[in-house]
Protein backbone atom coordinates (compact mmCIF):
# COMPACT_ATOMS: atom_id res chain seq x y z
CA UNK A 1 0.00 0.00 0.00
CA UNK A 2 1.15 3.37 -0.59
CA UNK A 3 2.53 5.80 2.10
CA UNK A 4 1.28 8.45 3.38
CA UNK A 5 3.40 11.29 2.48
CA UNK A 6 4.24 13.92 5.45
CA UNK A 7 2.19 16.47 4.17
CA UNK A 8 -0.61 14.80 3.88
CA UNK A 9 -0.89 13.56 7.12
CA UNK A 10 -0.20 17.49 7.84
CA UNK A 11 -3.30 17.93 6.41
CA UNK A 12 -5.06 15.50 7.15
CA UNK A 13 -4.48 15.96 11.03
CA UNK A 14 -5.45 19.39 10.53
CA UNK A 15 -8.58 18.45 9.39
CA UNK A 16 -9.60 16.42 12.12
CA UNK A 17 -8.67 19.19 14.69
CA UNK A 18 -10.21 21.66 13.09
CA UNK A 19 -13.75 18.98 12.62
CA UNK A 20 -12.86 18.37 16.70
CA UNK A 21 -13.33 21.90 17.39
CA UNK A 22 -16.05 23.02 14.62
CA UNK A 23 -17.98 19.77 16.30
CA UNK A 24 -19.30 21.67 19.80
CA UNK A 25 -19.32 24.91 17.77
CA UNK A 26 -21.97 24.13 15.37
CA UNK A 27 -23.64 21.57 18.20
CA UNK A 28 -24.06 25.11 20.43
CA UNK A 29 -24.89 27.05 17.16
CA UNK A 30 -27.49 24.76 15.59
CA UNK A 31 -29.41 23.49 18.59
CA UNK A 32 -32.19 25.29 17.94
CA UNK A 33 -33.53 25.62 14.67
CA UNK A 34 -35.98 29.23 14.55
CA UNK A 35 -39.13 28.87 12.86
CA UNK A 36 -40.67 32.28 13.68
CA UNK A 37 -39.09 35.45 15.63
CA UNK A 38 -41.43 38.27 15.21
CA UNK A 39 -43.05 41.07 17.00
CA UNK A 40 -46.59 42.90 16.11
CA UNK A 41 -48.33 39.80 14.39
CA UNK A 42 -51.14 41.10 13.34
CA UNK A 43 -54.56 38.90 13.16
CA UNK A 44 -58.25 39.85 13.07
CA UNK A 45 -60.60 39.29 16.31
CA UNK A 46 -62.50 37.23 13.77
CA UNK A 47 -60.15 34.40 14.37
CA UNK A 48 -62.05 33.71 17.55
CA UNK A 49 -64.88 32.29 16.07
CA UNK A 50 -63.33 31.04 12.77
CA UNK A 51 -60.23 28.32 12.38
CA UNK A 52 -59.52 29.91 8.64
CA UNK A 53 -59.03 33.19 10.50
CA UNK A 54 -56.57 32.24 13.02
CA UNK A 55 -52.62 32.57 13.17
CA UNK A 56 -51.44 29.09 12.73
CA UNK A 57 -47.68 27.79 12.70
CA UNK A 58 -47.13 23.92 11.39
CA UNK A 59 -44.02 22.02 12.95
CA UNK A 60 -42.80 18.75 13.35
CA UNK A 61 -41.41 17.12 16.90
CA UNK A 62 -39.37 13.83 16.23
CA UNK A 63 -39.40 11.62 19.33
CA UNK A 64 -37.72 13.44 22.67
CA UNK A 65 -38.04 16.84 20.67
CA UNK A 66 -39.67 19.86 21.97
CA UNK A 67 -40.93 22.62 20.82
CA UNK A 68 -40.15 26.29 22.78
CA UNK A 69 -42.65 28.80 22.38
CA UNK A 70 -41.95 32.57 23.88
CA UNK A 71 -45.66 33.92 23.64
CA UNK A 72 -46.24 38.33 24.81
CA UNK A 73 -48.54 40.93 24.32
CA UNK A 74 -47.22 44.16 24.51
CA UNK A 75 -50.61 46.09 23.27
CA UNK A 76 -53.15 47.81 25.09
CA UNK A 77 -56.75 46.20 25.13
CA UNK A 78 -55.21 42.43 23.19
CA UNK A 79 -56.26 39.89 24.75
CA UNK A 80 -54.65 36.46 22.91
CA UNK A 81 -54.69 33.14 23.22
CA UNK A 82 -52.33 30.34 21.89
CA UNK A 83 -53.22 26.42 21.44
CA UNK A 84 -51.60 23.54 20.23
CA UNK A 85 -53.49 21.27 18.02
CA UNK A 86 -52.54 18.21 16.61
CA UNK A 87 -52.19 18.37 12.29
CA UNK A 88 -54.72 16.46 11.89
CA UNK A 89 -57.44 17.92 13.91
CA UNK A 90 -56.46 21.10 12.88
CA UNK A 91 -56.74 20.52 9.41
CA UNK A 92 -60.03 19.16 10.22
CA UNK A 93 -61.28 21.99 11.90
CA UNK A 94 -60.35 24.08 8.67
CA UNK A 95 -62.18 22.20 6.40
CA UNK A 96 -65.37 22.04 8.57
CA UNK A 97 -65.00 25.86 9.43
CA UNK A 98 -67.55 27.38 10.98
CA UNK A 99 -68.67 24.14 13.19
CA UNK A 100 -66.56 24.42 15.74
CA UNK A 101 -64.87 27.44 16.63
CA UNK A 102 -61.02 27.59 18.54
CA UNK A 103 -62.15 28.60 21.79
CA UNK A 104 -64.67 25.84 22.39
CA UNK A 105 -61.75 23.29 21.08
CA UNK A 106 -59.48 21.80 23.28
CA UNK A 107 -55.62 21.51 22.42
CA UNK A 108 -52.45 19.39 23.81
CA UNK A 109 -51.16 20.17 26.89
CA UNK A 110 -47.72 22.11 27.12
CA UNK A 111 -45.62 23.08 30.22
CA UNK A 112 -45.19 26.56 31.30
CA UNK A 113 -42.56 27.91 33.30
CA UNK A 114 -42.85 30.21 36.15
CA UNK A 115 -39.39 31.34 37.50
CA UNK A 116 -39.74 32.19 40.93
CA UNK A 117 -36.38 32.58 42.93
CA UNK A 118 -38.40 32.13 45.85
CA UNK A 119 -39.34 28.72 45.63
CA UNK A 120 -37.74 25.93 43.65
CA UNK A 121 -38.21 25.38 40.33
CA UNK A 122 -41.68 24.40 39.00
CA UNK A 123 -44.02 24.46 35.92
CA UNK A 124 -47.68 24.60 35.30
CA UNK A 125 -49.48 22.16 32.78
CA UNK A 126 -52.03 24.07 30.65
CA UNK A 127 -53.71 23.95 27.42
CA UNK A 128 -54.25 27.45 26.85
CA UNK A 129 -52.36 30.12 27.57
CA UNK A 130 -53.97 34.24 27.24
CA UNK A 131 -51.80 36.40 27.31
CA UNK A 132 -53.26 40.18 28.15
CA UNK A 133 -51.23 43.36 28.37
CA UNK A 134 -47.78 43.34 29.09
CA UNK A 135 -48.24 39.05 29.62
CA UNK A 136 -45.43 36.39 28.57
CA UNK A 137 -45.59 32.65 28.18
CA UNK A 138 -42.16 30.29 28.11
CA UNK A 139 -43.88 27.10 27.01
CA UNK A 140 -41.82 23.93 26.46
CA UNK A 141 -44.08 21.62 24.28
CA UNK A 142 -42.97 17.97 23.31
CA UNK A 143 -46.65 16.47 22.07
CA UNK A 144 -48.94 16.17 25.42
CA UNK A 145 -49.18 15.80 29.12
CA UNK A 146 -51.79 15.70 31.48
CA UNK A 147 -53.17 18.48 34.52
CA UNK A 148 -50.94 16.90 37.14
CA UNK A 149 -47.90 19.32 35.17
CA UNK A 150 -45.94 16.76 33.49
CA UNK A 151 -45.42 16.52 29.71
CA UNK A 152 -43.95 13.52 27.56
CA UNK A 153 -43.09 13.13 23.95
CA UNK A 154 -45.28 12.19 21.29
CA UNK A 155 -43.78 13.10 18.46
CA UNK A 156 -45.61 14.27 15.38
CA UNK A 157 -47.23 16.64 13.11
CA UNK A 158 -48.50 19.70 15.33
CA UNK A 159 -49.98 23.52 14.92
CA UNK A 160 -49.24 26.16 17.00
CA UNK A 161 -52.84 28.76 16.72
CA UNK A 162 -53.34 31.99 17.99
CA UNK A 163 -56.71 33.58 18.25
CA UNK A 164 -57.98 36.60 20.16
CA UNK A 165 -59.69 39.83 20.59
CA UNK A 166 -59.38 43.28 21.09
CA UNK A 167 -61.61 45.30 23.29
CA UNK A 168 -61.36 48.69 21.94
CA UNK A 169 -64.76 49.51 19.77
CA UNK A 170 -62.66 51.32 17.21
CA UNK A 171 -60.34 48.38 16.58
CA UNK A 172 -60.80 44.68 15.84
CA UNK A 173 -56.77 44.13 15.40
CA UNK A 174 -54.88 41.62 17.59
CA UNK A 175 -51.40 41.95 17.84
CA UNK A 176 -48.61 39.90 19.76
CA UNK A 177 -45.08 38.82 19.35
CA UNK A 178 -44.47 35.36 18.99
CA UNK A 179 -41.19 32.62 18.94
CA UNK A 180 -40.75 29.46 18.56
CA UNK A 181 -37.80 27.32 18.08
CA UNK A 182 -37.48 23.52 17.79
CA UNK A 183 -35.02 20.78 17.83
CA UNK A 184 -31.81 21.55 15.65
CA UNK A 185 -29.41 19.43 13.72
CA UNK A 186 -26.65 20.75 16.39
CA UNK A 187 -26.24 17.45 18.40
CA UNK A 188 -26.21 15.55 15.35
CA UNK A 189 -23.30 17.68 13.88
CA UNK A 190 -21.63 17.66 16.95
CA UNK A 191 -21.26 14.21 16.78
CA UNK A 192 -20.60 13.27 13.67
CA UNK A 193 -17.84 16.25 13.51
CA UNK A 194 -16.51 14.77 16.49
CA UNK A 195 -16.42 11.26 15.84
CA UNK A 196 -14.87 12.21 12.12
CA UNK A 197 -12.35 14.76 13.61
CA UNK A 198 -11.08 12.26 16.54
CA UNK A 199 -11.14 9.21 14.17
CA UNK A 200 -8.51 11.32 11.72
CA UNK A 201 -6.55 12.13 14.32
CA UNK A 202 -6.06 9.03 16.07
CA UNK A 203 -5.52 7.16 12.67
CA UNK A 204 -2.65 10.04 12.01
CA UNK A 205 -1.35 9.13 15.19
CA UNK A 206 -0.96 5.06 14.37
CA UNK A 207 0.02 5.67 10.96
CA UNK A 208 2.57 7.94 12.10
CA UNK A 209 3.24 5.42 15.11
CA UNK A 210 3.57 2.57 12.10
CA UNK A 211 5.91 4.93 9.91
CA UNK A 212 8.79 5.72 12.22
CA UNK A 213 9.01 2.59 14.96
CA UNK A 214 10.21 -0.32 12.09
CA UNK A 215 9.88 -3.61 13.22
CA UNK A 216 11.89 -6.50 14.66
CA UNK A 217 14.70 -7.31 11.96
CA UNK A 218 14.11 -3.76 10.36
CA UNK A 219 16.49 -1.96 12.57
CA UNK A 220 19.40 -1.90 10.60
CA UNK B 1 61.76 -20.73 22.41
CA UNK B 2 63.04 -23.92 24.07
CA UNK B 3 60.75 -27.01 23.18
CA UNK B 4 60.37 -28.16 26.41
CA UNK B 5 58.70 -24.99 27.30
CA UNK B 6 56.62 -25.61 24.54
CA UNK B 7 55.78 -29.14 25.49
CA UNK B 8 54.88 -27.67 28.24
CA UNK B 9 52.66 -25.42 27.52
CA UNK B 10 50.35 -27.54 25.57
CA UNK B 11 49.94 -30.25 28.37
CA UNK B 12 49.02 -27.23 30.43
CA UNK B 13 46.26 -26.24 27.22
CA UNK B 14 45.11 -30.30 27.57
CA UNK B 15 44.63 -29.92 31.21
CA UNK B 16 42.85 -26.30 31.01
CA UNK B 17 40.80 -28.35 28.99
CA UNK B 18 39.89 -30.93 30.92
CA UNK B 19 39.20 -28.84 33.90
CA UNK B 20 36.66 -26.61 31.69
CA UNK B 21 34.67 -30.00 30.33
CA UNK B 22 34.58 -31.11 33.94
CA UNK B 23 33.23 -27.87 35.09
CA UNK B 24 30.41 -28.26 31.91
CA UNK B 25 29.82 -31.31 33.69
CA UNK B 26 29.15 -30.22 36.58
CA UNK B 27 27.20 -27.56 35.46
CA UNK B 28 25.04 -30.02 33.55
CA UNK B 29 24.32 -31.73 36.82
CA UNK B 30 23.21 -28.93 38.50
CA UNK B 31 20.45 -27.81 35.84
CA UNK B 32 17.17 -29.54 36.04
CA UNK B 33 16.17 -32.24 33.17
CA UNK B 34 14.79 -30.62 30.90
CA UNK B 35 17.94 -28.50 29.69
CA UNK B 36 20.14 -31.21 30.27
CA UNK B 37 18.43 -32.69 26.93
CA UNK B 38 20.37 -30.30 25.08
CA UNK B 39 18.31 -28.66 22.38
CA UNK B 40 14.96 -28.00 24.64
CA UNK B 41 14.50 -24.51 25.91
CA UNK B 42 14.27 -23.81 29.52
CA UNK B 43 10.95 -23.53 31.01
CA UNK B 44 9.49 -20.64 32.59
CA UNK B 45 10.17 -21.50 35.90
CA UNK B 46 13.98 -22.54 35.14
CA UNK B 47 14.44 -19.43 33.96
CA UNK B 48 12.93 -17.47 36.96
CA UNK B 49 15.27 -19.93 39.11
CA UNK B 50 18.04 -18.70 36.90
CA UNK B 51 17.86 -15.21 36.61
CA UNK B 52 20.95 -12.65 36.55
CA UNK B 53 21.51 -10.35 39.47
CA UNK B 54 20.98 -7.46 36.95
CA UNK B 55 17.69 -9.41 35.11
CA UNK B 56 16.08 -9.49 38.76
CA UNK B 57 16.86 -5.58 39.45
CA UNK B 58 15.27 -4.90 35.91
CA UNK B 59 11.79 -6.83 36.87
CA UNK B 60 11.98 -5.28 40.20
CA UNK B 61 11.68 -1.49 38.49
CA UNK B 62 9.73 -2.69 36.07
CA UNK B 63 7.56 -4.56 38.82
CA UNK B 64 6.98 -1.41 41.04
CA UNK B 65 6.81 1.06 38.31
CA UNK B 66 3.52 -0.80 36.80
CA UNK B 67 2.39 -1.22 40.20
CA UNK B 68 2.81 2.63 40.93
CA UNK B 69 1.11 3.52 37.51
CA UNK B 70 -1.93 1.11 38.49
CA UNK B 71 -2.13 2.11 42.00
CA UNK B 72 -2.49 5.79 40.74
CA UNK B 73 -4.98 5.05 38.45
CA UNK B 74 -7.18 2.87 41.66
CA UNK B 75 -6.12 6.33 43.25
CA UNK B 76 -7.67 8.77 41.23
CA UNK B 77 -10.34 6.34 39.97
CA UNK B 78 -11.31 6.20 43.91
CA UNK B 79 -11.06 10.23 44.48
CA UNK B 80 -13.22 10.84 41.74
CA UNK B 81 -16.09 8.65 43.25
CA UNK B 82 -15.79 10.11 45.92
CA UNK B 83 -16.34 13.47 45.14
CA UNK B 84 -19.17 12.33 42.54
CA UNK B 85 -21.97 13.47 45.33
CA UNK B 86 -20.16 17.01 45.72
CA UNK B 87 -19.81 17.18 41.43
CA UNK B 88 -23.91 16.59 41.31
CA UNK B 89 -24.42 19.12 44.29
CA UNK B 90 -22.50 21.93 41.76
CA UNK B 91 -24.07 20.76 39.00
CA UNK B 92 -27.66 21.05 40.72
CA UNK B 93 -26.92 24.55 41.74
CA UNK B 94 -25.82 25.48 37.68
CA UNK B 95 -28.65 23.92 36.76
CA UNK B 96 -31.21 25.77 38.94
CA UNK B 97 -29.70 28.97 38.44
CA UNK B 98 -29.25 28.52 34.18
CA UNK B 99 -33.42 27.77 34.69
CA UNK B 100 -34.08 30.91 37.34
CA UNK B 101 -32.22 33.29 34.49
CA UNK B 102 -33.92 31.56 31.95
CA UNK B 103 -31.70 29.79 30.21
CA UNK B 104 -34.22 27.16 29.74
CA UNK B 105 -37.68 25.93 30.98
CA UNK B 106 -38.61 23.75 33.74
CA UNK B 107 -38.70 20.57 31.46
CA UNK B 108 -35.47 21.01 30.03
CA UNK B 109 -34.51 21.61 33.83
CA UNK B 110 -35.90 18.31 34.76
CA UNK B 111 -34.02 16.84 31.90
CA UNK B 112 -30.77 17.50 32.84
CA UNK B 113 -31.50 16.90 36.43
CA UNK B 114 -31.93 13.18 35.28
CA UNK B 115 -28.44 13.83 32.94
CA UNK B 116 -26.98 14.57 36.09
CA UNK B 117 -28.09 11.91 38.57
CA UNK B 118 -26.60 9.64 35.18
CA UNK B 119 -22.99 11.18 34.94
CA UNK B 120 -22.70 10.91 38.65
CA UNK B 121 -23.97 7.35 39.16
CA UNK B 122 -21.54 6.42 36.42
CA UNK B 123 -18.33 8.72 38.41
CA UNK B 124 -19.46 6.45 41.26
CA UNK B 125 -19.72 3.44 39.23
CA UNK B 126 -16.27 3.55 37.72
CA UNK B 127 -14.28 2.87 40.28
CA UNK B 128 -15.76 -0.75 39.66
CA UNK B 129 -14.47 -0.87 36.26
CA UNK B 130 -10.73 1.17 37.46
CA UNK B 131 -10.35 -0.30 40.44
CA UNK B 132 -10.70 -3.95 39.28
CA UNK B 133 -8.71 -2.81 36.00
CA UNK B 134 -6.14 -1.13 38.44
CA UNK B 135 -6.03 -3.99 40.72
CA UNK B 136 -5.37 -6.83 37.90
CA UNK B 137 -2.47 -4.07 36.80
CA UNK B 138 -0.64 -3.78 40.18
CA UNK B 139 -0.81 -7.51 41.08
CA UNK B 140 1.22 -8.29 37.64
CA UNK B 141 3.37 -5.57 38.81
CA UNK B 142 3.94 -7.14 42.32
CA UNK B 143 4.22 -10.33 40.61
CA UNK B 144 7.13 -8.76 38.50
CA UNK B 145 8.39 -7.75 41.57
CA UNK B 146 7.80 -11.64 43.03
CA UNK B 147 10.12 -12.74 40.36
CA UNK B 148 12.76 -10.31 41.45
CA UNK B 149 12.96 -11.35 44.85
CA UNK B 150 12.78 -14.79 43.96
CA UNK B 151 15.64 -14.19 41.48
CA UNK B 152 17.73 -12.69 44.36
CA UNK B 153 16.76 -15.70 46.74
CA UNK B 154 18.07 -17.82 44.44
CA UNK B 155 21.27 -15.96 43.53
CA UNK B 156 24.24 -18.47 45.04
CA UNK B 157 26.62 -14.94 44.86
CA UNK B 158 24.91 -13.13 47.04
CA UNK B 159 25.05 -12.46 50.50
CA UNK B 160 23.22 -14.93 53.03
CA UNK B 161 21.11 -12.76 55.02
CA UNK B 162 20.25 -10.84 51.75
CA UNK B 163 19.55 -13.90 50.44
CA UNK B 164 16.56 -14.47 53.30
CA UNK B 165 15.76 -10.66 53.26
CA UNK B 166 14.63 -11.18 49.32
CA UNK B 167 13.05 -14.65 50.39
CA UNK B 168 11.11 -13.17 52.94
CA UNK B 169 10.25 -10.28 51.14
CA UNK B 170 8.94 -12.29 48.22
CA UNK B 171 6.91 -14.11 50.45
CA UNK B 172 5.37 -10.40 52.39
CA UNK B 173 4.51 -10.29 47.84
CA UNK B 174 2.80 -13.22 47.88
CA UNK B 175 0.97 -12.45 50.36
CA UNK B 176 -0.54 -8.83 49.45
CA UNK B 177 -1.30 -10.87 45.94
CA UNK B 178 -3.12 -13.71 47.31
CA UNK B 179 -5.17 -10.72 49.67
CA UNK B 180 -5.93 -8.78 46.85
CA UNK B 181 -6.92 -11.43 45.31
CA UNK B 182 -8.98 -13.03 47.27
CA UNK B 183 -11.00 -10.76 49.20
CA UNK B 184 -13.38 -8.18 47.33
CA UNK B 185 -12.90 -5.09 49.15
CA UNK B 186 -14.43 -2.45 45.90
CA UNK B 187 -18.10 -2.39 46.23
CA UNK B 188 -20.16 0.73 44.70
CA UNK B 189 -23.73 1.79 46.19
CA UNK B 190 -25.80 3.51 43.79
CA UNK B 191 -28.97 5.25 45.66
Amino acid sequence: MKELDRKTQLIILLVGVGLAIAGPLFGLILERRTLVNKDEIIIDQDSQVSFEDVYSLPFTLKKNGKAIIEFSVYYENVTANLKIFGQGKFDGEVSQNGTNDPQTENGQYFMVTTRDWTWGPFGTTMRLATCALDDYYYIEFMGDGDNTNRIWSEPGDYVVVVYGANSFVNSTTVKFNLKVTIDGVGPILNTIFSIVGWGMMVAIGIIYVVNNYPQKGEEE
Amino acid sequence: MPESTKKKKTTKKKTSKKKTSKKKASTKKSLPSKRKSGGDKPDFFDKILNIDRKTATKFLIKGIIIAIIFGTISIVSDSIANNATDWENMQDERNEIAYWTGEYGYQQYMERNREIDVIGDWLRFQEAIFANIARIGTNVGLIFVLIAFVGYTADKDMNKHMRLVSLILAGIVVTVIMFTSLFTNIAVNIA
